[in-house]
Formats: structure tokens, C-alpha cells, sequence
């Protein structure tokens, strides 16, 4: 067992996890917050998308203890206080999601997206969004809410 | 209420694109009946006829004919009701079976084919899918549009494929091909409406309308881009190997 310390959605976490365990398990099953999913075995789908020191990744791709001493935002950490977080609000507004289990990763990886490029292009947001799959909504309405989030400037 | 036996006495499941043709269906027969079961207890709780209760429903107030203000509200109504031990009469239970419906529209669908590798390009899908009158047009759109995406993906992506003795070979999405947002166009989808007298509410079903249209119009698409090479048929999907294969024997 290897001891890490990992700030999660801003809150400093103490665990002792083992070399092997994936941090998207350690999300879900160590801190309980099940907001990440897992959709498939094989680093595909980017439902488990979250940040790490604010950059987008695969949870299910990235050891526990390669967080160790770094910062982890989940979707249960995006939004400020009882708001929603503009490109959250920006989903909700333009229908994208319906099952919505691809959404937390869709919505954290259209965040950061938007921070490295802040007024995409369709073809932009379509190749910035190739790591996260969906199957309900043919992505249409997602392209629209990440131009709709831009467009307010998040 | 969903799914729940205690609290809806029988029904079937969605299949059909039947939910809001028959659900909704009932659900409007019930409301109806609601709403003379309501005026019942306000001719009571305003001392007048029921007949001369009329329902304001934008106010969501019922009131007196000729003196609206002499109302009163569904909660309070309702309230009232509940005080004098006679909320159940509010409650209605209608059962709706109706005839199949028929929703129809076309899909039309361009390609570009690049015809050294096979591989193949959906540029554009126009998807009209009248499903009589729209409830709610935002959530019909999405149902297109999903069901769009998944008929081109079956048109140009997707295979489940076994070997010899029946081992699946697909199993996962690094072998199954599955289309992201950079390998699908936006939907080119037109709105029309053509009302059934089947049901009182005049809808029908959306939920498969983008499936059914979208993989024969691309399949199509393909095969006519490679007409000219002499091309009939290409096995789904019909991308890639497949459309190579099919352009090599053409040409012997």
C-alpha cells in the first residue's frame, strides 16, 4: 500500500491505496464520488474523464498514485455553490445529454476544451471531443451547448 | 411514475415508439376526468353548480361563471379537499389502447468516397421524420438525432464479428468501431407535423424514425458514389475494406 494525499474538488484527501488501483476507482469506490463512470475497458469511451492539475484525463487510464500531491476536479466539483457551471448550464439549455452517463466526462472535457481554446470552431469542438463517445444523442446538441457555452464567454 | 406496480395497474413496455401515442393518451382521458371531478368539489367549495364552474387554465384557477373572483386554486382546491376527507375523488384512472400509427419521412444522405483507401465520409444527412403533432420539439430533435448517428454508424462503422468457432472478436471499442463527434456531421433535420385522428392527441412515434431512414440513405449514398465504377452492392459496413473489395471486383 503506497500513501498518497490528493486535493479533490478542492478538499485534501489521505488515502493508502494500492500501486495498481486506477484513480477512476479510487473516485468512485475510495471517496465515493460516483459522478465519474466507467464505460468500457479500454481507455475508448471518456465517460471517467475528469481534470488533473487542469488538464482533461482518462481516470480509468491514470494510476492513483500518479495524483499523488496533485489536483483532481470531478463534475461533483465543477459547479460553484448552488449554481450550475456555465458549460453544465449550456447542456441542460441545448438538450445535450438524455441518458446521461457520458455527460460528466462530455462536460469536463468540454471544459477544458474551452480553457486552451475559448471560441472553437464545429470542427474543433468535434476533434477536441474524438476521446469521449456517445450514443444518445448522435452529439449534435453537444457541439451546440460547447458553442453555446463559448458564446457566454466560460 | 415509473415503474411502479402499486401505483399503475398494468402496462407494457416502450417498444413500439409507443409511449406518448398511448401513455399520453391516457394520461390526457384522465386529466379530462380530473378536471370534472375538480369542478364537483368547487361548485361545493365556491356554493354553486358545477355547471357553473369554469376552469381558467392558464391561471390554473376554477371559478365561478361570470365572477372571476370568486375562485379557487388547485392547491387550494385540493387543500379543501384533503381537510374534508375527499382527496381520492380527484383521483381518475383511464386505460388508453389504440391503433398502430404510422409516422413516415425520408432521409437523404451525401458521401465522398476515397476510392485508393475505401474509406468514406458522411458530409451531410437530411432527416425529415413527421411524427404528427410534436410535444416537445427540443427532445424529438435529439431523438433523431441520435437515432441518426446510430443508423449512419451502422451504415459505416459497426460490425460484430466472430471467428470460426464462435469466439466474439469485438468485444471491446478498440475493435469495435464506434463513430466520436469528429466522425459524424451535424443533422440536417426538418420539422413536420402531420396530425393522426388515431389517438385525441394526435401524435406518434419519433424514437426509431432516425434509425430507420438513416442507414439505407448512406448505404445508398455509398453504393451510388461507386455506381460509376461499376459498383452494385457493398457489404455493411460500408467503409473501408469493404468498399475496396467491392471496387476490386468490379474491375475484374
Amino acid at each position: 500500500m503506497t500513501r498518497i494525499a490528493v486535493t479533490v474538488n478542492g478538499s485534501r484527501q489521505e488515502a493508502d491505496v494500492e500501486p495498481r488501483q486506477l484513480l477512476a476507482y479510487f473516485l468512485r469506490d475510495g471517496l465515493g464520488l460516483t459522478g465519474t463512470n466507467v464505460g468500457c475497458d479500454t481507455s475508448s469511451c471518456g465517460a471517467c474523464t475528469v481534470l488533473l492539475d487542469g488538464e482533461s484525463v482518462k481516470s480509468c487510464t491514470v494510476l492513483a498514485v500518479q495524483a499523488d500531491g496533485g489536483e483532481v476536479t470531478t463534475i461533483e466539483g465543477l459547479a460553484p455553490g448552488d449554481e450550475l457551471h456555465p458549460v453544465q448550464q449550456a447542456f441542460h439549455e441545448q438538450h445535450a445529454l438524455q441518458c446521461g452517463y457520458c455527460t460528466p466526462g462530455f462536460v469536463l472535457a468540454a471544459v477544458s476544451l474551452l480553457a486552451e481554446n475559448p471560441s472553437p470552431s464545429e470542427d474543433e469542438i468535434r476533434h477536441g471531443l474524438e476521446g469521449n463517445l456517445c450514443r444518445c444523442t448522435g452529439y449534435h446538441n453537444i457541439v451546440q451547448a460547447v458553442q453555446a457555452a463559448a458564446r457566454a464567454g466560460s | 411514475v415509473k415503474g411502479d406496480t402499486d401505483e399503475v395497474e398494468h402496462g407494457t413496455g416502450t417498444y413500439g415508439s409507443k409511449s406518448t401515442q398511448i401513455g399520453g393518451s391516457a394520461a390526457a382521458a384522465a386529466s379530462e376526468e380530473v378536471v370534472e371531478r375538480a369542478k364537483q368539489l368547487a361548485g361545493e367549495q365556491l356554493e354553486t353548480s358545477p355547471e357553473d364552474i369554469v376552469l381558467d387554465a392558464a391561471l390554473g384557477r376554477f371559478h365561478v361563471a361570470g365572477a372571476p373572483a370568486r375562485s379557487v386554486s388547485w392547491p387550494e382546491l385540493a387543500g379543501r379537499a384533503a381537510a374534508d376527507g375527499k382527496l381520492a375523488e380527484l383521483k381518475a384512472s383511464h386505460n388508453f389502447a389504440g391503433a398502430p400509427t404510422f409516422p413516415f419521412g425520408a432521409h437523404v444522405a451525401v458521401v465522398e468516397v476515397d476510392v485508393e483507401t475505401g474509406q468514406v465520409e458522411l458530409q451531410r444527412l437530411v432527416c425529415v421524420d413527421d411524427a404528427g403533432n410534436l410535444v416537445n420539439p427540443l427532445i424529438a430533435a435529439g431523438q433523431v438525432h441520435g437515432g441518426a448517428a446510430t443508423g449512419a454508424s451502422q451504415a459505416l462503422y459497426e460490425q460484430f464479428v466472430y471467428d470460426e468457432d464462435g469466439n466474439p472478436l469485438t468485444n471491446t471499442f478498440v475493435a469495435y468501431a464506434f463513430p466520436s463527434a469528429a466522425d459524424l456531421p451535424s443533422w440536417d433535420v426538418v420539422e413536420m407535423e402531420t396530425p393522426t385522428p388515431l389517438n385525441p392527441l394526435g401524435v406518434k412515434g419519433i424514437g426509431e424514425s432516425g434509425t430507420i431512414g438513416a442507414t439505407p440513405a448512406v448505404h445508398n449514398a455509398v453504393v451510388d458514389a461507386l455506381a460509376p465504377y461499376g459498383v452494385r452492392h457493398v457489404d455493411l459496413p460500408a467503409n473501408g475494406e469493404n468498399v475496396w473489395r467491392a471496387l476490386q471486383e468490379a474491375k475484374a
